[in-house]
């Protein structure tokens, strides 16, 4: 047993306190560094000598320096970022979306209910020319406001699109970083000691691709890391990551879609398989969201417009023509697959479509595809609530619509997206620009007889549907004392007779007569073309009773937008709720993540005084071992 | 369990934001008064909230209605009440015309002011509210409604009555020609009168109904003859034929009564002299009414039987013109009336919605300033552990 053994065990003793004290002052110093896993100097005792009195200790050997980690919450905190990453995106757009919709005076059901209250105004002075303005004022109100949240929703999804594509890019650009850090850990780990910076900074980038689009790690035995996402597609694999695109939607260009590009081959990402994280959130407000309110806007916009035309032109204007249209308006699109058969850039078939009645329209858009069980027939899909129309042929309407298929028919693999009214409020605009041109008047006027000996008036002529036949003079004659009646023109010849019952009105060639009171045998309405257009106020009166009927979907038009409000409401409000409670779960999994391995300075300060006081003394040993030394060379004096 | 230094500082500041946002939130709609400020603060709310403004939006488009009716309305009524004015004064001057003594000059001056009263009638009728529309316009024309043709006053607009409401009824016109003329003619059930050509002193009255049930609407004569003993007697021919009644005696005064008809003839008949009564149309005007009057008053060759018989037409005719009026100005005083109720219903609807919008979206300020003092003392409960906490370091006390 040599002296220098007490000298070579307080060395190592020294190295070793020494190289603690190394690490943790590396650890204070990385205290407050994002990512930075606590590290520890592993020490061992080095393996006894043996001599005949048993095993003498040789002292502390320094081992390895690890990092803390915990692989299972380190996954749960990715995991957890990707779910909060992916509601807040889709909540913070969700929120710019409801402030598009305004409410009270900003509302369009407020903007609609004033057309109809000027058009009540013009009612009380149909030849006044500034009423007549005022409804024109009201009306382009209505549009510009139509216009604008149209306009509102484009850029949104502008905005998403940009926002879609930038993440990609940064996607990209972070699996790259994660392939060559692969390279340069698994070149690491060979030398017999694990890189636990890289390791570190291999997580943070883990975590920032998990923010964007959510992945599943798998660690493989070299210590390179493979990532997958949307449920299997290869990310990132050893050395070598595959990169993410983003492109023009099948259907329409301004919607943006998803793919993986492996080996220059694309697979398209369908946005549901996306799971979690930004990109997940961004691709479910475009395609779930902004469509709804899109289509909300749109049956609004063309329930409204065409309920206005229609009513216009049962009316007659200031020049006794019927009203021309009032408002105009994109027509349905149709938008192909971009995979349909095609010669060069145009496509093969073409498929059309028409409202035929505008308040059976719904709020959603639809797929046309050839119907697998009958040939030559489509099945149409209601993409709101899934609700499919089996075989449909070429003219047939669906929901207020007619679809027309065009020739040559559509190829086997051809698809359609149908948009009956969801661009209809992009385009709307007010097409007359002449006062005189409001249709106030009513084409027909009723006057009963001054000689009725029955209590019978007029409650109302309304117009209910274009003429079948000219408007005519014709007479109304009540031919016994129980109601029964004959509707006779200029010349006595009788054109349609019936019942009366009281509540319901008589109707005849698209006019339908209410009366009040009780008619008596002999009593008489004439019933002719109105003389005067200009004080003829019933189309007016007929303008502004649409604001309590039915217009859209069974709603009135404020209905309707209130239902609108509330829809989009709700999704932002439940959107903003999701994240909330998603953004705590990945606060509480950082929270549990970093009570393992982040570093607590005030524990670092603990062990800083213990190796100080082990390197102090080590030191001491070193000391002894002199003052031994020292004592044998006074041996040798 | 450990906690990390960097998390513990993260979190605390992480909180410490949280109740600021929460705090400046509820400054917010404490300043604005809206617990709803955008739809997802609570969608329902906010829906409800939409309603009950469009509601209130509607109310106010009828209220403008309601407006314009009752302007139209108090104009009319206001004019019906001044024809009435006219009418009673043109009976006064007709019963004046009664007076026996008065000579054809006396009853000439009488006849111009019937015309000026006429005048007067006129203009009322064409009344219009200065702008552009006519009182009496009914459902429209291109100007004013009556038009003083020779051939009698003519009607040039379109029947009925204008209104400004599909629900309910605000007329913002009179039916000008139901009102002016389309009054019954005669007593309301047949009009009596003398033959032109008769040349005793007898005058038939106005007439009254002493059997509703036995009414037939035939016309009837009463052809008066000299009897074979002198007497004047008189026969009844219905629609031209013989009836029972064949040389009735004839005393003046007594009520003549056929089927139902019951009138007077008074005064002295000639032989030869007829009075026939015909159903009553409802053709009546006080223009043609007046007309008519004063053509007769003016005739200075009258006999007396011809004057009274004139006044009597004439009174007659006024009166019923009169009550026609009178019907028509209780319906304007009745439009009026309903006019007030949808106005106070329409009150009471927008208070409610207007309640509805409050209760929907409106703050509950007590609940706030609790809120908010809530609030406040955690966030200085924040502010002072972070404080204290941030002070606590093993690193204090290694000196």
């Amino acid at each position: 047993m040599s002296s220098s053994m007490l000298m070579s065990i307080g060395t190592r003793a020294m190295f070793a306190a020494y190289s603690q004290l190394n690490t943790i002052s590396n650890n204070i110093a990385n205290a407050n560094t994002p990512g930075y896993s606590r590290q520890q100097t592993m020490q061992t005792t080095t393996e006894g000598q043996f001599t005949g009195s048993g095993f003498f200790g040789r002292g502390v050997t320094v081992q390895s320096v690890t990092r803390a980690s915990n692989l299972f919450l380190t996954q749960q905190v990715a995991a957890a970022r990707a779910d909060a990453a992916g509601a807040t995106a889709r909540s913070g757009m969700l929120q710019q979306l409801e402030q598009v919709f305004g409410t009270g005076s900003a509302g369009i059901g407020h903007a609609a209910t004033q057309l109809f209250g000027a058009f009540s105004d013009l009612a009380a002075a149909p030849a006044d020319l500034s009423a007549r303005q005022a409804v024109l004022a009201r009306g382009e109100d209505l549009a510009s406001m139509s216009r604008s949240y149209a306009d509102q929703l484009s850029s949104l999804q502008t905005n998403v699109h940009d926002d879609v594509v930038n993440s990609v890019r940064e996607v990209n650009t972070l699996a790259q970083q994660v392939a060559q850090l692969n390279n340069r850990i698994v070149d690491a780990l060979g030398g017999g000691h694990t890189p636990n910076d890289m390791l570190d900074a291999r997580d943070a980038l883990i975590g920032k691709i998990s923010d964007k689009i959510e992945v599943s790690s798998i660690t493989a035995k070299d210590g390179s890391v493979g990532l997958f996402i949307a449920g299997g597609q290869n990310l990132v694999l050893s050395n070598r990551a595959n990169s993410l695109v983003a492109r023009a939607d099948e259907y329409d260009h301004t919607r943006v879609a998803m793919g993986i590009s492996v080996a220059g081959q694309v697979t398209p990402l369908s946005s549901n398989a996306l799971g979690a994280g930004a990109l997940a959130g961004l691709m479910s407000f475009q395609n779930e969201d902004l469509v709804e309110a899109r289509n909300r806007l749109g049956v609004l916009a063309a329930g409204l417009a065409t309920a206005m035309n229609t009513q216009q032109s049962f009316g007659i204007d200031l020049l006794g023509q019927p009203g021309a249209p009032m408002f105009s308006m994109a027509r349905p699109r149709v938008l192909p697959a971009a995979s349909n058969a095609a010669v060069g850039p145009v496509f093969l078939a073409a498929v059309d479509l028409a409202i035929t009645d505008s308040r059976a329209l719904k709020a959603s858009e639809y797929t046309l595809e050839n119907d697998p069980a009958s040939a030559g027939q489509y099945r149409v899909t209601r993409l709101s609530d899934g609700q499919t129309f089996s075989g449909v042929s070429s003219g047939a309407v669906i929901d207020g619509f007619a679809i027309t298929i065009g020739v040559p028919a559509p190829a086997a693999a051809d698809r359609f997206l149908l948009q009956p009214s969801s661009q209809a409020a992009s385009d709307m605009s007010l097409a007359i620009r002449n006062p005189r041109a409001v249709a106030a008047g009513a084409p027909m006027t009723a006057v009963v007889s001054n000689a009725n000996s029955g209590t019978m008036t007029v409650a109302g002529l309304s117009i209910v549907a274009a003429p079948g036949i000219a408007y005519q003079p014709m007479s109304l004659r009540f031919t016994n004392g129980v109601g029964g009646y004959d509707i006779v023109d200029a010349g006595n010849a009788v054109l349609a007779s019936g019942t009366w019952t009281a509540g319901s009105p008589i109707t005849y060639n698209g006019m339908a007569l209410s009366l009040a009171g009780r008619p008596a045998l002999g009593d008489s309405i004439a019933i002719g073309p109105t003389a005067y257009p200009t004080a003829s106020n019933g189309n007016a009166l007929a303008f502004d009773a649409l604001a309590e009927r039915p217009l859209i979907d069974g709603q009135t038009v404020s209905e309707a937008y209130a239902q609108a409000l509330s829809e989009l409401g709700a999704r932002a409000q439940g959107a903003l709720s999701t994240a909330g409670t998603n953004t705590a779960v990945a606060t509480r999994a950082a929270q549990t993540l970093s009570s393992e391995v982040g570093v607590n300075v005030d524990e670092e300060a603990a062990k800083l005084m213990q190796f100080q006081q082990a390197y102090q003394a080590a030191a001491k040993m070193l000391q002894t071992a002199q003052t031994v030394m020292d004592a044998l060379l006074q041996l040798g004096r | 369990m450990r906690v990390s230094t960097a998390t513990l500082y993260a979190t605390t500041i992480a909180n410490l934001q949280t109740r600021q946002s929460d705090l400046s939130r509820s400054q917010v709609q404490m300043t604005s008064g809206k617990r709803v400020s955008q739809l997802s603060d609570d969608p329902t709310a906010a829906a409800q909230a939409e309603r009950a403004h469009i509601a209130q939006q509607r109310i106010a488009s009828e209220q403008r209605s309601v407006e314009a009716s009752r302007s139209a309305m108090t104009l009319a009524e206001s004019a019906l009440g001044q024809i009435g004015d006219v009418l009673h004064s043109a009976r006064e001057v007709m019963v004046n015309a009664g007076n026996a003594s008065y000579g054809p000059g006396e009853r000439s001056a009488l006849t111009m002011q019937l015309q000026q009263l006429r005048g007067q009638l006129l203009a009322l009728a064409n009344q219009h509210d200065g702008a552009g529309a006519y009182t009496f316009g009914g459902q429209g024309g291109n100007a004013a409604p009556f038009l003083d043709t020779p051939g009698g006053m003519v009607y040039a607009g379109t029947g009925g009555q204008a209104s400004v409401s599909s629900s309910e009824q605000m007329p913002t016109a009179v039916d000008g020609q139901s009102i002016w003329l389309s009054a019954r003619s005669g007593n309301g059930v047949y009009v009596t009168s003398a033959a032109p050509a008769n040349t005793g002193q007898a005058w038939i009255d106005a007439g009254g109904v002493s059997n509703p049930a036995a009414l037939t609407g035939a016309n009837y004569d009463v052809v008066f003859s000299v009897s074979g003993g002198g007497a004047m007697v008189y026969d009844v021919l219905k629609d031209g034929l013989p009836t029972a009644v064949v040389g009735a005696a004839y005393n003046s005064g007594t009520a003549i009564t056929v089927d139902g008809l019951s009138f007077n003839i008074t005064g002295a008949p000639a032989a030869g002299d007829r009075f026939s009564t015909t159903p009553s149309t409802a053709s009546l005007n006080p223009f043609a009414a007046l007309d008519r009057a004063t053509a007769a008053l003016q005739n200075a060759n009258a006999t007396q039987g011809q004057t009274a018989q004139a006044v009597s037409d004439g009174l007659r005719d006024l009166d019923a013109v009169m009550s026609h009026m009178q019907s028509a100005r209780s319906g304007a005083g009745a439009a009026l009336s309903r006019l007030d109720s949808i106005e106070s219903r329409d009150q009471d609807r927008t208070l409610w919605a207007k309640s509805v919008q409050s209760s929907a979206e409106d703050l509950d300020m007590v609940q706030a300033v609790s809120n908010f003092q809530n609030q406040q003392s955690g966030y200085q409960a924040a502010l002072q552990t972070y404080a204290m906490v941030q002070r606590l370091s093993l690193f204090e006390y290694l000196r």
